[in-house]
C-alpha cells in the first residue's frame, strides 16, 4: 500500500491542505461529540446488554481511537492513507459487534449500533480525501456491516445504509466543489503571475534594442552623411518600439469601464512628440478617454500637417481637482487664432468640430494661443470624477 | 604632481557600448572618467571607492536598480551630483530618483551635446529639466497637496510662479523663452527651477524622517 501522503494528486496544492485542514479539525471535534453521544446511550443501556465485559473493552477502544484520530488528523505528516483505512477499520469492527456485545434483545429494538452515529467519521473522512464515490461507498460499507451481522431487512437497520451512504456522498460533493473553486482561483493567480512575468522578460529584451537604436541615433551623426539616414531611421524605429512597449492599446479592449488616461495619451509619443504627465495613474471612464484620445490625435495631426517640417510638440497632462488639464503646444510656424477656431481655407477643417465640439460634449473647455511664427498652444479643461 | 583640471565623473550603465561612447565624448569635453560600472553592486562599491563628483546614473541596471543606488548613494554623500538617464524612463522609477536628490534626468535619445550640457550642469550643481521631469514634479507636488489636504495638513506648496515656470517647461519652452515671456532673467527662472526642485527633495526626508519615527513608534510598541 502506498505510504506516501494520503491527500491524492487533485489534492495536493497548498491551497487544498489550506482548506482540508479546517474541515478535518471539525470531523476531530464532531468524533468526539459523537463519542460522547454513544457513551451516553450506551450508558443507558448498561444493564441490558449481553457483554458488559467486552462493552466496557469497545467503549474504551472507542474513547482511545478518538484521540488517536484527532492526533493523526491534526499533523500532515500523519494523515497518510493508512490510517484512514485503520479509521474504516475500526469503525466497521465497532458497527459489527453490535449484535453480539449488546445481544439481540437490547440490539433489534431500535437497531442503534454499538458506537452509534461515531461511526460516520471515518467515510467523512474518505469523501474529503478521495471524493464523492469513495465517501459513498465507505459509507454505505460502514453503515452495511450491520446487515452482514444481523442478516434481517428491518427498514432501522437498512436505514443506516442509507444515511451513511448519503452523508459520505454528500460530504464528497461539497468539498469536491470546494476544491474546484479554490482550484480555478489558483489557476488564475497563477495565470496572471506569468503574464506579468512574461511582460517583465519583454521590458528586458526590448530595453536592450531601445538602446543600441539610442546609440545609433546618437553616434549616426559623426559618420557623415549616410550615418545622419541610420540615425533618423534608428530615431523612428526608436520611438515605435517605445509605443509598442507602453502596453497594449488600452483603449482597444478595456478591461473595465475605468482606462488610465496617462498610457492613453504616452502612445502619441513619438521623435517628434513628447508626453509629460504625472508618475501615479489617473483612471477615466473609456468613453471620456476615447474623446480625448480622438482630440489630441486631431491637434497633433494638425501639427504634423501645418506647423512644418521642423516643428516639435509637447503635451503636459496635469490633474488639478476635479479637473484634467492637458495643454499641447508647438514650436512650428504659428497662426492666426482665428484661423485655428474657424474652419477655414487654410485647412484648419476638422478642428472646429472635433477638437471644441468633443471638448464641449466632455463639458469642458478649449482655449488656443497662437501667433504667426510662435506656434499653437492648447490648453484643454476636461472635468472628471 | 598636479591634479588634471575637470570634475571627476563616474558613469553607470550596463551596455559597455554607452559607456564606452559616453566616456569618449566626456573625455574630450574636459571630464575625467574615474570609475565606471554596469550593476548596480558595482556601483555602489566604485562609488564609494572613488568619490566622484558627478555620477551618471542609468535606471535600468541589475540589482539593485539605478534609483535604488541613487537613494543609497545621496544618503552617504549628500555633496555627490547625480545625472539620470534612461531609455525607457518609467515615471515611477524617475521620480524616486529625483526625490533621492538626483539633479536632473535625461533620455538616452538625448544628443551628444545634450548629454554633455546635462552633466556640466549637474557638476556645477544645476538642476537639469527636461518637460519630462518638470511633468512629473509639477504631478507630485499636484498629488502631495491632496495627500496632505486630507490629512488637514499644508503639503509643501508651489508658488504661482514656480508653478508658471514649471508648467512652461513641461510644455517644451527653453529657459530663455520663459524668461522672455515672464519678463525675467534667464538666471530667475533657472532659480525658479532649482527652488522647485529643493523643495521637492527637503519634503522627501521629512517625510522619510517622519516614517521613520512613525516606523520606531510602532516597533516599541510590539
Amino acid at each position: 500500500m502506498r505510504s506516501g501522503p494520503v491527500w491524492i494528486s487533485r489534492r495536493d496544492s497548498a491551497a487544498s491542505q489550506v482548506l482540508l485542514r479546517p474541515l478535518l479539525r471539525v470531523v476531530n471535534w464532531l468524533r468526539i461529540a459523537l463519542c460522547v453521544h454513544a457513551l451516553l446511550v450506551n450508558a443507558l443501556r448498561w444493564h441490558e446488554a449481553t457483554h458488559r465485559g467486552l462493552l466496557v473493552a469497545a467503549m474504551i477502544w472507542m474513547v482511545t481511537w478518538t484521540a488517536l484520530a484527532a492526533i493523526a488528523y491534526a499533523r500532515p505528516a500523519s494523515r497518510r492513507q493508512a490510517f484512514i483505512v485503520a479509521d474504516l477499520v475500526v469503525a466497521c469492527a465497532l458497527m459489527g459487534l453490535s449484535g453480539p456485545i449488546l445481544g439481540t434483545s437490547v440490539f433489534a429494538t431500535d437497531y442503534l449500533a454499538l458506537p452509534v452515529y461515531w461511526a460516520v467519521c471515518a467515510p467523512l473522512v474518505v469523501a474529503m480525501a478521495y471524493g464523492v464515490v469513495p465517501g459513498a461507498v465507505a459509507g454505505a460499507v460502514v453503515g452495511g456491516i450491520l446487515i452482514v451481522v444481523t442478516p434481517s431487512w428491518e427498514p432501522a437497520l437498512w436505514s443506516w445504509v442509507v444515511v451513511f451512504g448519503l452523508l459520505g456522498a454528500g460530504i464528497g460533493v461539497l468539498v469536491d466543489l470546494l476544491l474546484a473553486s479554490v482550484g480555478e482561483r489558483d489557476r488564475a493567480f497563477a495565470e496572471t503571475a506569468s503574464l506579468a512575468e512574461r511582460e517583465r522578460l519583454n521590458r528586458i529584451v526590448h530595453d536592450g534594442v531601445l538602446q543600441v537604436l539610442a546609440l545609433v541615433e546618437r553616434e549616426g551623426p559623426g559618420l557623415g552623411a549616410r550615418g545622419v539616414r541610420l540615425a533618423s531611421l534608428a530615431r523612428e524605429q526608436e520611438s515605435r518600439l517605445r509605443v509598442l512597449l507602453l502596453d497594449r492599446n488600452p483603449l482597444e479592449a478595456p478591461v473595465s469601464d475605468q482606462v488610465d488616461i496617462t498610457s492613453v495619451l504616452d502612445r502619441h509619443e513619438s521623435s517628434t512628440v513628447t508626453v509629460s504627465a504625472m508618475a501615479e495613474r489617473v483612471m477615466v471612464s473609456s468613453r471620456e478617454a476615447l474623446e480625448i484620445d480622438a482630440v489630441v490625435t486631431e491637434i497633433l495631426a494638425n501639427v504634423a500637417k501645418h506647423a512644418g517640417p521642423t516643428a516639435r510638440a509637447w503635451v503636459l497632462l496635469e490633474h488639478e481637482g476635479r479637473e484634467l488639464i492637458i495643454s499641447l503646444r508647438d514650436n512650428g510656424v504659428g497662426a492666426k487664432p482665428e484661423d485655428i477656431t474657424k474652419a477655414g481655407e487654410r485647412g484648419h477643417i476638422g478642428v472646429r468640430d472635433s477638437v471644441l465640439g468633443r471638448i464641449r460634449d466632455l463639458g469642458g473647455q478649449a482655449v488656443v494661443r497662437a501667433a504667426p511664427g510662435r506656434g499653437v498652444d492648447w490648453e484643454l479643461r476636461i472635468p472628471v470624477q | 604632481m598636479t591634479e588634471p583640471e575637470g570634475p571627476r565623473v563616474m558613469l553607470v550603465d550596463d551596455h559597455p557600448v554607452w559607456i564606452e561612447a559616453m566616456s569618449g565624448d566626456l573625455e574630450a569635453a574636459g571630464f575625467r572618467i574615474v570609475a565606471t560600472a554596469s550593476t548596480g553592486d558595482e556601483a555602489l562599491r566604485r562609488a564609494r571607492a572613488t568619490r566622484p563628483d558627478v555620477m551618471v546614473m542609468d535606471l535600468q541596471i541589475p540589482d539593485p536598480d539605478g534609483a535604488t543606488c541613487t537613494e543609497i548613494l545621496l544618503r552617504e554623500f549628500p555633496d555627490m551630483h547625480v545625472l539620470v538617464i534612461s531609455a525607457s524612463g518609467e515615471r515611477d522609477d524617475v521620480l524616486r530618483a529625483i526625490k533621492a536628490g538626483a539633479k536632473g534626468y535625461l533620455v538616452k535619445s538625448a544628443t551628444p551635446d545634450e548629454l554633455l550640457e546635462g552633466v556640466r550642469r549637474t557638476a556645477d550643481g544645476d538642476a537639469v529639466f527636461t518637460p519630462g521631469l518638470a511633468g512629473l514634479v509639477l504631478g507630485e507636488f499636484r498629488r502631495m497637496v491632496t495627500d496632505a489636504a486630507k490629512h488637514n495638513d499644508e503639503g509643501p506648496i508651489l508658488t504661482t510662479r514656480e508653478t508658471e515656470v514649471l508648467r512652461r517647461v513641461a510644455k517644451g519652452m527653453a529657459y530663455r523663452e520663459i524668461a522672455d515671456e515672464l519678463f525675467v532673467s534667464h538666471r530667475t527662472v533657472q532659480n525658479h527651477v532649482q527652488n522647485v526642485l529643493r523643495k521637492l527633495q527637503l519634503h522627501n526626508r521629512v517625510e522619510l524622517t517622519l516614517y521613520a519615527i512613525e516606523q520606531g513608534y510602532s516597533g516599541e510598541a510590539h
